[in-house]
C-alpha cells in the first residue's frame, strides 16, 4: 500500500490532487514519501529546496511537494500553499528541544489565508526512538484540540519503518471527499 | 493563471509544439543569470511497479558539460526489463541560484523523431540557492500496447526542456540504448 493504492481509490470525477508536507528539518518528511513510495528511505540528506513527486494514472494526478525545512528556507514556504488540497505536518517526536518552534510554525501555517480551510494530517514521527513523545503529548504541546476551521487528525508513525503512514494516507483520503 | 492551474503534470497530445530550443544571445540579462546558475545533478529511471521496492535501473549524476552546451547528448544503456515495468519512475535533480516564478519543464519522448510521449509540468517558485527534484511516476501502456524494445533501441530519446516562463534555461537529450540489443 502506498501512493499508488491512494490514486486508484480516488474518484472518478476527482482530477487532481495537491498534497503539501511540511515540518522542520530533520522531521522526516522525505523519508516519509520515500516509504510511502517504496523507495529507499535510507539514502535521504536535507531537502534544500522541494521534492516534487507526481504521480499520473488514468489521466488522474497526484501531486505531493515536500518542502525543506530548514529556518532559511521556511520563508519560502508561502509559494507553494495555494491549491493545497491537503496538508502533512511532519513532527519528529523525540525532539523535544524543538517542540515549541514545532508549534509554533504550525500555528503560523493555520493562519494563512491561502491554507484556510484545507485539512491537516500530524505525523507524530520517530515512534520507533525511545524517547519519543507519545502522539497525545505532541497534541497538546501543538494544541491541536483549539483547532475549530477544519479537520485534523494526528498520526503517530515511523517514516523509517513505515508504520503508520498508511492510515495517515487513509484519513487524508476521507478528509478531501 | 493561478498556481492550481500551474501545478499540473499534464500529458499533452503527442505533436504540440514545445517550445524552440534556440537561444537567443540578445536576450536579456536575467535569464543569462538563471542559465549561469542552473545545474541538473542526476537523472534517473527506476522500475516503480507497486508492490516491490523501486528499482532504479539507470542514473546518471555526471551533468557538468550542460552548463557550457546546452544541447548536450547522453546516452542511457537501459535493461529491457524497464519496459516491461507497470509503472516507470524518472527523476531529474536540479539545481538554481536564482530565484524562478515560473519554472517548468517539457519532457517528450521522440521515436525516430517522432513524439510518441508529451509531459509537461509547471513547478512555478525555485527557491534561490535551491537543490530541486522532480519525480514523475507514469503509468506503462501495458502488455500488447509496447513498442518493442528492439524497435525502440537507439531509436528513442527523452528530451528535457527547461524553462523559466518562455524562456528556455536549457535543454538535456538522453538516448536510449537497450542492453540486451547491443
Amino acid at each position: 500500500m502506498g501512493l499508488l493504492d491512494i490514486i486508484r481509490k480516488l474518484k472518478k470525477s476527482d482530477k487532481e490532487l495537491r498534497i503539501l508536507m511540511l515540518g522542520l528539518d530533520n522531521s522526516g518528511k522525505t523519508t516519509a514519501l520515500k516509504q510511502l513510495s517504496d523507495e529507499d528511505p535510507s539514502s535521504v540528506c536535507p531537502t534544500q529546496g522541494f521534492m516534487l513527486k507526481s504521480i499520473v494514472h488514468n489521466s488522474f494526478n497526484l501531486n505531493v511537494w515536500d518542502i525543506g525545512g530548514q529556518k532559511t528556507i521556511r520563508p519560502y514556504w508561502r509559494n507553494y500553499y495555494e491549491g493545497t488540497d491537503a496538508l502533512i505536518y511532519v513532527v519528529d517526536s523525540a525532539d523535544r528541544r524543538r517542540m515549541e518552534e514545532c508549534g509554533l510554525e504550525l500555528s503560523l501555517l493555520l493562519e494563512e489565508e491561502k491554507l484556510a480551510g484545507v485539512p491537516v494530517l500530524v505525523f507524530a514521527n520517530k515512534q520507533d526512538l525511545l524517547n519519543a513523545l507519545p502522539a497525545q503529548d505532541i497534541a497538546d504541546s501543538l494544541e491541536l484540540n483549539g483547532i475549530r476551521d477544519r479537520q485534523w487528525q494526528i498520526q503517530p508513525c515511523s517514516a523509517k519503518t513505515g508504520e503508520g503512514l498508511q492510515k495517515g494516507l487513509t484519513w487524508i483520503l476521507k478528509s478531501i471527499r | 493563471m493561478t498556481l492550481l492551474e500551474a501545478t499540473k503534470a499534464v500529458q499533452v497530445p503527442a505533436g504540440t509544439p514545445a517550445p524552440e530550443t534556440a537561444i537567443d544571445p540578445t536576450e536579456g540579462s536575467k535569464i543569462d543569470q538563471i542559465r549561469a546558475g542552473f545545474r541538473i545533478n542526476s537523472m534517473q529511471m527506476a522500475d516503480a511497479t507497486p508492490g516491490r521496492p523501486v528499482e532504479v535501473m539507470w542514473v546518471d549524476d555526471k551533468w557538468d558539460s550542460f552548463i557550457v552546451d546546452p544541447s548536450f547528448r547522453k546516452t542511457a544503456v537501459i535493461t529491457r526489463r524497464l519496459f516491461d515495468a507497470a509503472f516507470v519512475h524518472r527523476e531529474t535533480t536540479f539545481s538554481s541560484k536564482e530565484e524562478m516564478h515560473n519554472f517548468r519543464i517539457h519532457q517528450r519522448l521522440l521515436l525516430m523523431g517522432q513524439e510518441v510521449e508529451h509531459w509537461y509540468f509547471e513547478f512555478g517558485f525555485v527557491i534561490p540557492n535551491s537543490t530541486n527534484t522532480w519525480q514523475n511516476v507514469i503509468e506503462a501502456a501495458g502488455p500488447g500496447k509496447m513498442i518493442p524494445p528492439e524497435v525502440l533501441h537507439g531509436n528513442l530519446c527523452v528530451e528535457t526542456l527547461f524553462c523559466e516562463g518562455e524562456e528556455i534555461i536549457g535543454k538535456a537529450t538522453v538516448d536510449i540504448l537497450i542492453e540486451e540489443l547491443q
